[in-house]
């Protein structure tokens, strides 16, 4: 699959905007299945007009249970929309949003990376990678907090989890920023680190500082920080297929969001190549 | 052992007391689970103050889902965070497959603690109404499913005013019957 190009994260407000027939467009939507799940007749339009790739935060890849009743159905749910738009990309985290006693967390937790979560999480890309028929790609996320005694770093397990299975891998250029500041280490040396030969998807997103901790708010435009990553990789993540900027407070109108998608584009495609 | 490490964090992430409990006396919160040593030596070391700052951000961000369920109640109800919060950290969610929002599930689950916190002489006699007429509403726009209930108010006509900027002081009761279907709202008064 080649470069499709850079997009934005769908939200509701700039639905009239993208369906329009004039205006500053992206080059690609990111859909959140469960956007949908009530109105899958919406999402038909979108299709019909962009290329689209559906992000998930609710598989709970990690969670050591056999699977839930309700992992179960989510994945009918979302399979079900992918027969409708066809997206190139289906992706989640490598985390947990549930516990196996069956509590939500309603965001994501780190996983500890071990061996037995990486034959857990091989094992259910396997089978999502069956379910879906479509590419799946898992993505790196900004950890609250460290989990020490780990046997593998996160680069590790992603460098592993793709070469087992297959899947891609979605860098979150902006989370690994976040990582850096927070638990103190270089962003730009330990790109080297994830195997990003199998990075399929770019996410950048703005973040904000809080009491010292920075968070991936999704509230603010993406630093300059991330766009020099995002220049960093190219030439070496070969099979990227899409950008995509998240927003998801203080969402700006649209010629802003798509603005920065093109921005992001002109790095990773400069206009005279 | 994977999976009760993973039950210890969702369990101090999520609920107060246990959280209460891992600050005053691991070990003791630990010895209630199966964990290696490998698994011990993981949560021994955890931060507390990270995992403080990260339950109020998962309290927050559901805070916020919910938020955009009951605009209007936030704003004739400016204790609604705190009370919603309150509960929250006493009420762990569970995990649900569903085709609503994460506000509108959120909502239909703290629906009765919200009504009875709001129903007390600190807030708009038409307060537990309200917060009634916007989940109930949000869900059935959301998933199709009939609901219906009995308002002591004409809740309908108090959300436009609140919707026109205008805070309605002491309204008369007048009891209303609403049902909703999908997009639609139908009330009689009763």
């Amino acid at each position: 699959m080649s470069f499709v190009g850079a997009g934005i994260g769908y939200r509701r407000t700039h639905r009239d905007a993208l369906l329009a027939d004039a205006g500053e467009r992206p080059a690609l939507l990111e859909i959140i299945p469960g956007h949908f799940f009530g109105e899958p007749e919406a999402l038909a339009p979108l299709a019909a007009r962009y290329p689209l790739v559906f992000h998930e935060v609710g598989l709970s890849l990690g969670t050591a249970d056999a699977g839930s009743a309700a992992s179960r159905a989510l994945v009918a749910r979302i399979r079900a929309l992918i027969d409708l738009a066809r997206p190139a990309l289906v992706t989640d985290h490598v985390a947990i949003t549930r516990s196996p006693g069956g509590v939500d967390l309603g965001h994501l937790c780190p996983l500890w990376y071990t061996r037995e979560a990486l034959a857990l999480v091989g094992d259910r890309v396997r089978a999502l990678q069956d379910r879906f028929g479509v590419p799946v790609a898992l993505e790196n996320i900004a950890a609250p907090f460290a989990l020490g005694e780990a046997e593998l770093t996160e680069a590790a397990f992603f460098g592993e989890l793709c070469a087992a299975t297959g899947c891609g891998m979605l860098l979150d250029l902006s989370n690994l920023i976040a990582n850096a500041r927070n638990f103190g280490f270089d962003a730009a040396a330990r790109l080297a680190d994830y195997p990003l030969e199998a990075v399929v998807q770019v996410h950048l997103a703005g973040g904000s500082d809080d009491r010292g901790f920075w968070v991936d708010s999704h509230d603010a435009p993406v630093g300059d920080d991330a766009f020099a990553l995002l220049a960093q990789l190219r030439g070496r993540a070969r099979s990227l297929v899409a950008i995509v900027v998240e927003r998801d407070d203080r969402v700006p109108p649209l010629p802003e969001l798509v603005a920065e998608a093109r921005r992001a584009e002109a790095l990773w495609r400069p206009p005279w190549i | 052992m994977l999976a009760a490490l993973q039950d210890v964090l969702v369990a101090v992430a999520t609920d107060r007391a246990a959280r209460r409990r891992f600050a005053r006396d691991r070990e003791a919160v630990l010895a209630g689970y199966e964990l290696g040593e490998r698994e011990l030596a993981a949560l021994r070391a955890l931060p507390l103050a990270a995992i403080e700052r990260y339950a109020a951000s998962l309290e927050l961000k559901r805070w916020g889902e919910l938020a955009r369920v009951v605009p209007r109640t936030l704003r004739i109800a400016p204790s609604l965070p705190a009370i919603y919060r309150r509960w929250l950290g006493e009420h762990p969610a569970p995990a649900e497959d569903g085709v609503l929002s994460p506000g509108a599930r959120e909502g239909l689950r703290a629906l009765g603690e919200l009504r009875a916190a709001l129903a007390d002489d600190r807030h708009a006699d038409y307060a537990a109404d309200l917060v009634t007429y916007e989940v109930l509403g949000a869900a059935t726009r959301e998933d199709g499913v009939a609901r219906g209930f009995t308002a002591r108010f004409a809740v309908h006509d108090l959300a436009r005013s609140i919707d026109r900027g205008l805070v309605p002081i002491d309204p008369e009761p007048a009891p209303h019957d609403y049902r909703f279907a999908r997009a639609r709202v139908a009330w009689r008064a009763g």
